[in-house]
Order: structure tokens, then C-alpha cells, then sequence
């Protein structure tokens, strides 16, 4: 085991899969000598040279879409938006073309596509570089939707996504490339699909999605000064989403909350939440809770931006709540 | 929009005070100056107008008449025509009531979700509460909730569940637990001795009358058997509880005696049994107490009931301790009939083969201990009767017949010794009691007849 920090743990695990299949290459802007702006690919570029990390334009549809052909025709490409936002300019190559590409050839065509980019709020990056998209994205059929939050886990579900032969979009929240954690010395792939409980508890059962998970943590280690025993799931993946474990969860705890700071309209909690009404209604001793962020575009202004996100002392706040409900 | 309308402030200094009484009704059209109601402070009454006009609607649960409320407290609302009142509730939420995505405090939500809750028939429970309470075999609509809105939780159905006693949780088998009712035995006790199983007659029956006592070995200690305790527990609660008193008195019991001879040779031969002394004196004693209402009564809490039916309770000495069959409306049966029933109870009771109905419901007991050449004794009451009965030996004595000219004779002589609750009944009206029966022995032919 090494202790090593969420930006250097993925790299390490990109870098490896590059050794392992040189049909992998990355494009993206800034990403060849610079290393990339969240220093995604830092040292890549001296290692396999310019062929394999492709420097672009910004140009994002255009990138995209050849990226999409380049995956077509047998290579294994990595787009890195830089800032997920980008991808809006390429919506329409990842949705009508690389998503139901396999579909329309009855599988012929595989679409080993990797789309990473940074997400979230907290870094006064304002309205066009704060957003998650992840709610939109894990609306469309064809795509994978992979979210972690510690090293370990964006090691190994990036080394599964680059295997994947679906397109997969590797979304890293901004707050926690500086997240430390063990990282094992073995190869590790983390399969899709497989939530992790963070915390184990029995008194209610949090999901939390990206950074919130480690600002629910927070929360929870307050909590528990006062006895409160709160189970925190991460589902790492939310396409496909592991409901099993969330309902296992509910099962045991009978209330569920879901922090999730992109907004509540449409968003991962109303499709948990849904699902858990369904499935597992008879476990429910509350209502079912979601906090999240202000329906409000994001702002710059550093105490704003701060208002509009659940912080661990709003989330402690919702945790009791629930639990007087 | 309804208007609140408010229990008002009407003087600096008060705080709470009552409504005295409504002059308009829950669906009057009032307008705005008209007298609603009158409001009681600790000085004066006053009336409050109406400052709104519309329609007025009470809620079933505002403050009545004459119970205090702070001032504040909303008492009724104006509506216009054809507007609910904010306490009937609504079948959806409108658009704009969807809560905001980022609610500031779960509070808010929380308030709007108890403001739908209001005009609710039902008491709200959540499913993992009733399906808990499915599981426990609890009824969930009568429970308390705890949880936000005021519904039903699973940590109320638990706690439902667990105060319940033992008795009620455990399987028993209804007859089973009717017969350890009138028997006494403790459901709860019994059901830790075999947690897991289905509690049927036999197990009370077991628990009443185990194998016979063996007589202790000199030095070896028996446990106490269940039937020992269970009458044990029932002697000492009855002394404990009642303020006893004993009357004796001794009855010539001469005529009596010749008569039972009498009915006795006349029996010879037949299948018929002929009655004991038990028997004649319960019927003797049943048909006093018809006159002595008084002393067939039982004290249940703070109430005295007094039965109208005379239930006579027989006290049987078995193997395995003491029973009390109970011979029903003893002031209807004739002698023979009594001598018939209690012969079969009292060989039943010895088999150890009573049924439940037998063994309860009495409302005065008899004892005999003649036949062990007792006289005078001091029984115990048979809670939660009033009374009990204690007959000694007729035996032979010899008596002053009369004071003046010095006339002896030998007579048959009966000791009788009443118990009798002093909570109850006085020295007096029992003492009456005693000489009416001891009045009867010595002149049975009344109510033989009756």
C-alpha cells in the first residue's frame, strides 16, 4: 500500500494502461508537454511522446468527433475536457453518435471511448466551470457515468473504463485531486456497478456523490459526538447505479438522505430516491431527503458560491432532521 | 385567502385566556363587526367582532370553551365563500408548493409535510412501522407516533411491543389462558419457563398439579410445587388484603342431623348420592344470603358489588392441594340437585380433571373440617368474596336446654366459623348473618321448602 493523492493515484493508473495497450492515447488541450491543467498527464508526454498525448485546439466538437471515429476504427481514446462544461460544445457527437453507436451497428461497433474532465463547485471557477452535468449525462442510454472520490478508486475505475469498450465519462470533482489515500502496490480494477460504503452505520443511510462524500464524512464524525451511527455510501459509478446496496442499506437504517451539491430537479438523489420508494418502500420509517445545490447558476463570488453547496454543518443539519422525522 | 382569526391580547398584561362561548357557528356567514365570541379573562368577559367577513370555520380540535390558550392561539379562520379552510386538507400539493431544491432547514419541509397531516382521518404511519408492526403482531393504530409529522415509527411499534407482559406475546391457547386466569397462574412466569412454545391446558394443568408432593426426607429440602405457591400466594394476598374478622357459634345441629338420617335411609339403594352436610349447608347458606344480600358481595377497587346469584364456592382438600369447585346459582338448585353436582365436582376436582368454568366465579365459599374433628377455625377468605363459611364437627355434646329448670340434654352441636371482611361488611350485619344460619340448622324444615 502507498499513500498517494487522487491525481497522482489516476495518473499512475492512465500511465499503465498506456504501457499495457499503445492503441490508448489522450487528447485534449494542454495535455501533452504542460501535463495537463489539473496535471492529469504530467510526465505522459516525455514517456510515449506526442503521437500518444495529443495536444488540440479548442475545438471540442471537433476533438470529440474524431476521438469518435478514432474509437470506430479500433484505437482506445481518452478526450480530456480539461472542465467537463466543454463537453457541452461536443453534446451532440457524444449523445446521437458515441452513445447509441452500438446500438445502430447491432454491436459491430464498439465505442472504447474515455471522456474525463473536472467537475464541481468550491474554486471560484463561476458559471462555465463549476457544473457536473453527471445528472444529464447518466440520462442517456449507451453511457457509463463513473464519479470516484478517493486514489484507490480512481485508479482502479479509470483502468476499467480504459478497458471498457462503452463510452465511459471519468468525471474528477475539483476538491478532490488533493484527497490522500492508500493506494495498493498490485493491479486493481474496480468493476461498475459497485457501490462502497464508506462509513458503516445503523442510525440513517447517506449517498453522497463526489466531493460531498468526503464533506458528509466531515458531517458524520461530528454526528457521532453525539452517538448518531450514519451509514455513507459512495456509488462511485451512478450509470450503472448500484441500488442493491443503497437498499440493503435502507433496509438496515430505515431513513435515507442524498447530498448531492449539482441541483435537486432531475437530478442522481430523484432517481435514488424514486427507486428506493419503489423498492424499498416498506424499509422507510421517513420521508426520503435530498440536499443539494441551489437551482442557480454558479456564482464567482467566493462566500456565495460557498451558500449555494451543502457544507458539512448544512448536511449535519439535514442528518438531524431526518432523524427526527 | 383565509384570515385567522386569533385569540386577542385585551389587556396589557394577559397571557392566556378561554373562550366562554361562540355566538357564531362554524359555517355562519358573518360580516366584518359582528360579535364571534366571548372571551373570559380573570376579570370581565368580553366580546371580540369580527374584522374580516366571509364564512366561519372552526377546526374540530380548536380550543373549547373554557380550556385556557395563550393569546395568539388561532381559534378560527374567514374564508370566502366556497374556499376549504386550511385545516380540511387538500388532495395534491400545487406546483408552487414543491419544496425549493436547496431547503434551508429540513424544518420547512417538515412544517409543510404536518400542515397536510391535519385534515387527515388516519394516524400517518411510515411503511417500515407498519410492516414492523406486522412482523410483531402489534396493532399500530393504537400507538403514540414519535416521528416528524407526529406519524407511527418503528421505534414506536418496538416500544409497543416490548411494554406489552409476556402473557400477552406468548402463544397461549385460549383455553389455556382462561384456566390460568381462574386458577391464578402467572402466564407471564410460565411463559419464560418455555419460552418457545405454544402454552396449552395441559402446560397449566402441569403447572397447577404436578406429580404429588413426595413427602420430604427428613433434611431434604422439596421446591415448592407450583400449586403450593399459587395457593400460597393467594392465602397470604388474601390476609394481607382483607381486614378478616372470625365470629364463631356454635348451632344445635340435632334436627339437622335427624333429617339428613332421614333422607339418607330413604335413598337406600337408589343411584341417587345423598346430600352431605356440605350440601345441606350450602343450600341453607345460599338461601340466607338471599336475606343477607350483603354478605354474598365482592370488592372489586373502590365497588362493592353485590350479586344478585349465590355461587357457592366448595372447598376440596386433594392430593395436590387445595381446589374450590363452584356449585353455580345455588339459591335455585334444589338440595338433591346440589348433592348430585357438587359429588361430581368434588371427584373431579380430586382426579385433577376440573374444567376452568368449575373452578372460578364463586361469590360466598364453604369449608368443612368436620370430618377431621375440628371445631371452631379461623378460614381464610376466598378473595374476592366478602365471606367464607368454616364448618366444624357435629358432635355430641351436652347442652342446658333450659336455664331456669336446669334441663340438660344431649344434643348435637355444630361449630360454624364465618371470616368475613371487615372492609366490607361490619360486625353487625355479619354477625346477623351468622345467627340466621345457625338459626336455620336448628330449624331446618323453612327452608328445606322454600
Amino acid at each position: 500500500m502507498r499513500d498517494l493523492t487522487f491525481t497522482v493515484a489516476a495518473r499512475e493508473g492512465l500511465a499503465e494502461e498506456m504501457e499495457r495497450d499503445d492503441t490508448v492515447f489522450v487528447v485534449g488541450e494542454g495535455i501533452g508537454e504542460r501535463g495537463g491543467n489539473w496535471a492529469t498527464t504530467v510526465g505522459l508526454h516525455e514517456r510515449f511522446g506526442p503521437w500518444r498525448l495529443r495536444d488540440t485546439p479548442i475545438s471540442e466538437r471537433g476533438f470529440t468527433g474524431m476521438c469518435t471515429g478514432a474509437a470506430l476504427a479500433g484505437a482506445r481514446p481518452i478526450v480530456d475536457f480539461m472542465f467537463i462544461d466543454f463537453l457541452l460544445d461536443a453534446w451532440g457527437e457524444i449523445i446521437n453518435q458515441m452513445a447509441k453507436m452500438q446500438y445502430m451497428s447491432a454491436g459491430r461497433l464498439t465505442m472504447p471511448i474515455v471522456l474525463r474532465g473536472a467537475i464541481g463547485v468550491g474554486h471560484a471557477s463561476a458559471t462555465h466551470h463549476s457544473g457536473s452535468y453527471y445528472s444529464m449525462l447518466g440520462h442517456v442510454p449507451g453511457l457509463k457515468v463513473v464519479i470516484p472520490t478517493t486514489p484507490r478508486d480512481a485508479k482502479g475505475l479509470l483502468k476499467t473504463a480504459i478497458r471498457s469498450d462503452d463510452p465511459v465519462f471519468f468525471l474528477e470533482h475539483k476538491s478532490v485531486f488533493g484527497v490522500r489515500g492508500p493506494v495498493p502496490d498490485e493491479e486493481e480494477l474496480i468493476p461498475f456497478g459497485e457501490a462502497s460504503i464508506v462509513r458503516e452505520g445503523s442510525d440513517a443511510t447517506v449517498v453522497a456523490i463526489g466531493w460531498m462524500v468526503h464533506q458528509t464524512l466531515a458531517a458524520c464524525a461530528e454526528l457521532a459526538k453525539d452517538g448518531l451511527s450514519i451509514e455513507v455510501i459512495d456509488p462511485r459509478t451512478i450509470l450503472p447505479l448500484d441500488m442493491d446496496t443503497i437498499l440493503a442499506s435502507v433496509h438496515k437504517t430505515g431513513r435515507l438522505l442524498v447530498v448531492d451539491e449539482d441541483y435537486s430537479f432531475f437530478g442522481v438523489g430523484a432517481e435514488i430516491a424514486a427507486q428506493a420508494a419503489d423498492r424499498g418502500f416498506d424499509d422507510l420509517d421517513a420521508p426520503i431527503r435530498r440536499l443539494n445545490g441551489s437551482f442557480a447558476p454558479v456564482p464567482y463570488s467566493p462566500p456565495l458560491e460557498a451558500a449555494m453547496v451543502p457544507n458539512p454543518t448544512t448536511i449535519a443539519r439535514a442528518i438531524r432532521d431526518l432523524l427526527a422525522e | 385567502m383565509a384570515v385567522e382569526v386569533v385569540m386577542p391580547r385585551l389587556g396589557w398584561t394577559m397571557e392566556t385566556a378561554s373562550v366562554a362561548e361562540w355566538l357564531k357557528h362554524d359555517g355562519d356567514t358573518v360580516r366584518e363587526g359582528d360579535i364571534l365570541f366571548t372571551v373570559e379573562t380573570d376579570k370581565v368577559a368580553q366580546e371580540v367582532e369580527a374584522l374580516d367577513s366571509g364564512i366561519l370555520r372552526i377546526p374540530p380540535d380548536s380550543a373549547p370553551p373554557g380550556v385556557s390558550v395563550p393569546v395568539g392561539t388561532v381559534l378560527a379562520y374567514v374564508t370566502r365563500p366556497g374556499e376549504a379552510a386550511p385545516f380540511e386538507g387538500r388532495a395534491a400539493p400545487s406546483a408552487a408548493a414543491v419544496p425549493a431544491p436547496q431547503p434551508e432547514t429540513g424544518a420547512t419541509l417538515a412544517g409543510a409535510a404536518s400542515a397536510r397531516v391535519n385534515g387527515r382521518a388516519t394516524i400517518p404511519a411510515s411503511p417500515r412501522a407498519r410492516r414492523v408492526a406486522r412482523e410483531l403482531g402489534v396493532d399500530w393504530t393504537t400507538i403514540t407516533g414519535t416521528g416528524g409529522t407526529g406519524r407511527i415509527v418503528e421505534r414506536d411499534v418496538r416500544a409497543a411491543a416490548t411494554a406489552r407482559p409476556v402473557a400477552a406475546r406468548a402463544r397461549v391457547s385460549p383455553v389455556a389462558r382462561r384456566v390460568a386466569q381462574q386458577q391464578g397462574v402467572d402466564l407471564d412466569e410460565l411463559a419464560a419457563q418455555m419460552p418457545d412454545k405454544r402454552i396449552t391446558r395441559a402446560d397449566i394443568d402441569a403447572a397447577i398439579h404436578p406429580v404429588a408432593d413426595r413427602a420430604p426426607e427428613s433434611g431434604h429440602p422439596m421446591p415448592l410445587s407450583r400449586a403450593r405457591r399459587i395457593i400460597g400466594e393467594r392465602m397470604v394476598h388474601s390476609v394481607q388484603t382483607t381486614a378478616p374478622v372470625t365470629l364463631t357459634t356454635e348451632a344445635d345441629a340435632t334436627e339437622l342431623a335427624a333429617l339428613r338420617e332421614r333422607i339418607k335411609r330413604s335413598l337406600a339403594g337408589s343411584k341417587r348420592p345423598a346430600p352431605s352436610y356440605t350440601d345441606l349447608l350450602t343450600r341453607l347458606t345460599a338461601l340466607t344470603l338471599l336475606e343477607h344480600p350483603w354478605m354474598n358481595s365482592t370488592l372489586t377497587g373502590d365497588a362493592i358489588v353485590q350479586h344478585e346469584a349465590v355461587h357457592m364456592g366448595i372447598a376440596v382438600d386433594t392430593e395436590r392441594g387445595l381446589l374450590v369447585p363452584v356449585v353455580r346459582d345455588a339459591h335455585l338448585k334444589s338440595i338433591q340437585r346440589i348433592a348430585e353436582e357438587s359429588a361430581a365436582l368434588i371427584a373431579e376436582a380430586r382426579a385433577g380433571t376440573s374444567k376452568p368454568d368449575q373452578l372460578g366465579g364463586s361469590t360466598f365459599s364453604i369449608t368443612n373440617l368436620g370430618m377431621y374433628e375440628i371445631d371452631a377455625f379461623t378460614p381464610i377468605i376466598n378473595l374476592p368474596e366478602c365471606a367464607i363459611l368454616g364448618i366444624g364437627r357435629i358432635v355430641a355434646r351436652q347442652v342446658v336446654i333450659d336455664e331456669e329448670t336446669e334441663e340438660l340434654a344431649i344434643r348435637k352441636m355444630l361449630a360454624l366459623s364465618l371470616t368475613f371482611d371487615h372492609r366490607v361488611v361490619d360486625g353487625g350485619p355479619a354477625a346477623r348473618f351468622l345467627q340466621a344460619i345457625k338459626r336455620s340448622i336448628e330449624q331446618p324444615y323453612g327452608w328445606l321448602i322454600a
